[in-house]
């Protein structure tokens, strides 16, 4: 009897820290990636160098301001006594020693970022040149007249791309994910001006079937 | 007698012990079965108080799991409250954004409409322009409201195409206004049409509001399912455009029917076949350890494509075209944070490859170094001018100096062996004051509308930013402006 009453109360524990843990997750999901740094990639180096002479930081110094870099940042302002929010303001700047440059001249590369993003979301389990793909599709659509004109149109568009429609987009993106958003703003493009992707395991629309396709790389058909 | 009384006598002495013995041994077993009989009563006391204290426990516990799983419920409930009113609000603020798109949609074709009809009865070139210039800004708009709406990509693309042609067809009218120049009667017939076009789509869109009114929630449709669209979508792609044919030099763009049908100049050769591609790239490559065959691409450039892992073990992907068999494309990455050369032996390597692969007669226009990558920018020279048309691209990895990108896609398309070039007119350069001349050369750029002409390109720099300006080398008409952009992590040209 108490055995039974036991196993009842566990499942019920279980069921509401489950529930918990799943608001919390889905949270989490929504939030993550979203906070992103205020400097640049050379000034995000130099914090990294730091942090990892003094211990806080054990990544590659990449200058890409992802997960780790952030708890670093935070733990470093955690002993420091500065606000812990895992963001380099001017008050952690001036703690690891530099000055935010507030250069009115600088671009930020949101393009680039808003890029590797969704290339990362929707593509990270892909060959290099399959991600490169996936980056000029999206910058083919920029120029194409059948889709908006900017890159964060294009990216944004309802139900242009799954990962953004599930939130993946948040993701924070790694170096891969960089470089073939690079290559593709550059020019480079292995799918010779193709519109559309689909993966030919998983496609449900029928019309997709109709485009003609140009190349097939990894898990993506593309085609035009 | 005596001793019949004594025999008597001791016999009823016998007799009073048996009775008592019998009387003591019934006493005992009498408490015997009374101490038994106590025992059982204890015991089923004891029962008894056990059960009822089992099952005054068990009701504790059920009380108690009944009271977690209400309180659980409640919260449970609440939460699930709370989740509804928020999605209800989150899903009252799209369907807000989704309705100001609709309308404003709506307000912008009848605005459109509007100018239309007044443009093709306007005769002042002054009021033209002006009218031109509302058209376009009409259907940027429209093009940004449509972005809005969740609708299909395939059922969207026909009206994001009509805005985005119409603002593009004004823009160029205007630009030709501008200049002093009439509309032709061709091209006013064209407007005749875009103006039939943004009247049906009116019509269809006065329709959809109609529903509006009646409580349709743009929402609630793109949830509904039919089939393999949504009903708004279903419902949306009535707005359709009808198609309008357009003059073929409006677009400049990569996409404009005029690129898709473009002729590729530059290859040429016997088709190869996939032996004699692996062939090229090892002769290309001199360090292949792995090779895979990774199929075809189809289309305007034909090639076959492979993977090839190197001895320093960089995996790169290879196209190589079926016509000449030339290597078109290379993807491949450096993620190390080993550099081994520098930017000038990294130029060597690229104008080697490009050259290797067919690329005669080229510099490096341009080139940047980022994460342990140089990139170069590589074109022909022909009579001392820079053919920009005829670029290639090359990434050198610069902890092995090897080449891990290289696009060529550009210079097969446009490479023409037999091009003549104008020659530059006497024409004097003037850069806007304060600019200082840092740099001046002959160039054949590529401009809007498939033209490619002879300019002067000089690179002026004022207050520390960098300019390039380009004049035609024959009229002296400033055709273009690029800015050097300082972005957070590299420069580029806008």
């Amino acid at each position: 009897m108490k055995k039974r009453l036991f196993a009842f109360l566990s499942v019920l524990v279980f069921m509401v820290a489950g529930f918990g843990m799943t608001a919390l997750a889905i949270n989490t999901y929504q939030i993550s990636g979203v906070v992103s740094a205020a400097i640049s990639t050379s000034e995000t180096r130099l914090v990294q160098q730091r942090l990892k002479s003094w211990g806080y930081y054990t990544g590659n110094v990449d200058g890409i301001y992802g997960s780790k870099t952030r708890s670093a940042v935070r733990k470093f302002q955690q002993v420091n006594g500065l606000a812990v929010d895992g963001i380099v303001g001017p008050n952690t700047a001036a703690a690891i020693g530099f000055t935010i440059k507030s250069d009115d001249n600088s671009t930020s590369n949101n393009d680039l970022y808003l890029l590797a993003k969704c290339v990362y979301a929707e593509a990270r389990g892909e060959s290099y040149v399959g991600q490169v793909a996936v980056a000029a599709v999206i910058l083919n659509r920029v120029e194409s007249e059948k889709f908006p004109n900017t890159i964060a149109g294009v990216i944004y568009q309802p139900y242009a791309f799954t990962a953004v429609s599930d939130g993946q987009i948040n993701l924070e993106p790694d170096q891969t994910a960089y470089n073939a958003a690079r290559d593709a703003l550059n020019g480079w493009d292995p799918t010779y001006g193709s519109l559309y992707y689909y993966n030919a395991a998983t496609a449900t629309s029928s019309w997709i079937y109709s485009r003609k396709t140009v190349v097939t790389i990894g898990n993506h058909v593309f085609a035009i | 007698m005596e001793n019949n009384n004594v025999m008597s006598g001791n016999a009823s002495q016998e007799r009073n012990l048996n009775i008592r013995q019998d009387y003591f041994e019934n006493r005992q077993q009498r408490r015997q079965r009374e101490r038994a009989e106590r025992k059982r009563d204890m015991k089923r006391e004891r029962v008894r108080k056990e059960k009822i204290k089992r099952y005054k426990s068990a009701v504790v516990g059920l009380t108690v799991a009944v009271s977690i799983l209400a309180a659980t419920t409640l919260g449970l409930g609440v939460a699930y409250g709370i989740t509804q009113s928020q999605a209800n609000t989150y899903g009252t603020q799209l369907e807000n954004v989704y309705q100001k798109n609709y309308y404003e949609l709506v307000d912008n074709v009848n605005n459109a409409d509007m100018e239309m009809s007044k443009l093709l009865n306007a005769t002042s070139p002054s009021y033209q322009k002006k009218l031109l210039m509302e058209i376009a800004d009409a259907s940027k708009n429209m093009q940004n409201n449509i972005s809005y709406l969740p609708v299909d990509g395939e059922n969207v693309s026909e009206s994001v195409r009509f805005v985005n042609q119409l603002s593009g067809y004004m823009s160029t009218l205007e630009e030709k206004v501008s200049k002093g120049q009439t509309l032709s009667s061709e091209e006013l017939e064209t407007l005749n049409k875009l103006h039939e076009t943004l009247i049906s789509m009116k019509q269809n869109l006065n329709r959809m509001s109609m529903n509006m009114r009646n409580g349709y929630s743009i929402l609630t449709a793109s949830n509904e399912m039919n089939g393999e669209l949504s009903s708004f979508s279903i419902d949306f792609s009535q707005i359709k455009s009808n198609d309008v044919d357009y003059p073929t030099m409006i677009y400049d763009g990569p996409f404009s029917d005029s690129v898709v049908n473009k002729e590729i100049k530059g290859l040429s050769g016997n088709t190869i076949s996939k032996e004699d591609a692996v062939k090229e790239i090892d002769e290309v490559f001199k360090n292949v350890s792995n090779i895979t065959y990774d199929g075809e691409t189809e289309g305007q450039f034909a090639t076959y494509n492979y993977y090839i892992t190197t001895s320093d073990m960089q995996k790169l992907y290879i196209q190589v075209t079926k016509t000449g068999g030339h290597i078109l494309t290379v993807s491949g990455q450096n993620e190390s944070d080993v550099k081994n050369i520098d930017m000038k032996a990294g130029e060597k390597i690229a104008l080697a490859f490009a050259k290797n692969n067919g690329v005669e007669n080229a510099k490096v226009v341009w080139s940047e170094e980022l994460n342990n990558q140089a990139y170069f920018n590589i074109a022909t020279v022909k009579d001392g001018v820079i053919i920009y048309p005829e670029l290639v691209k090359v990434k050198v990895d610069m902890e092995y100096g090897t080449v891990i990108g290289y696009d060529a896609i550009t210079y097969w398309t446009n490479f023409d062996a037999s091009r003549t070039l104008k020659k530059a007119g006497d024409i004097t350069i003037k850069l806007p004051s304060g600019f200082t001349l840092k740099n001046k050369r002959l160039v054949l750029a590529p401009l809007e509308y498939n033209r490619e002409v002879l300019c002067y390109e000089c690179e002026g720099e004022k207050e520390g930013i960098t300019y390039y300006f380009y004049f035609n080398a024959q009229t002296g008409v400033e055709e273009n402006i690029l800015k050097v952009v300082q972005t957070s992590d590299s420069s580029k040209l806008m």
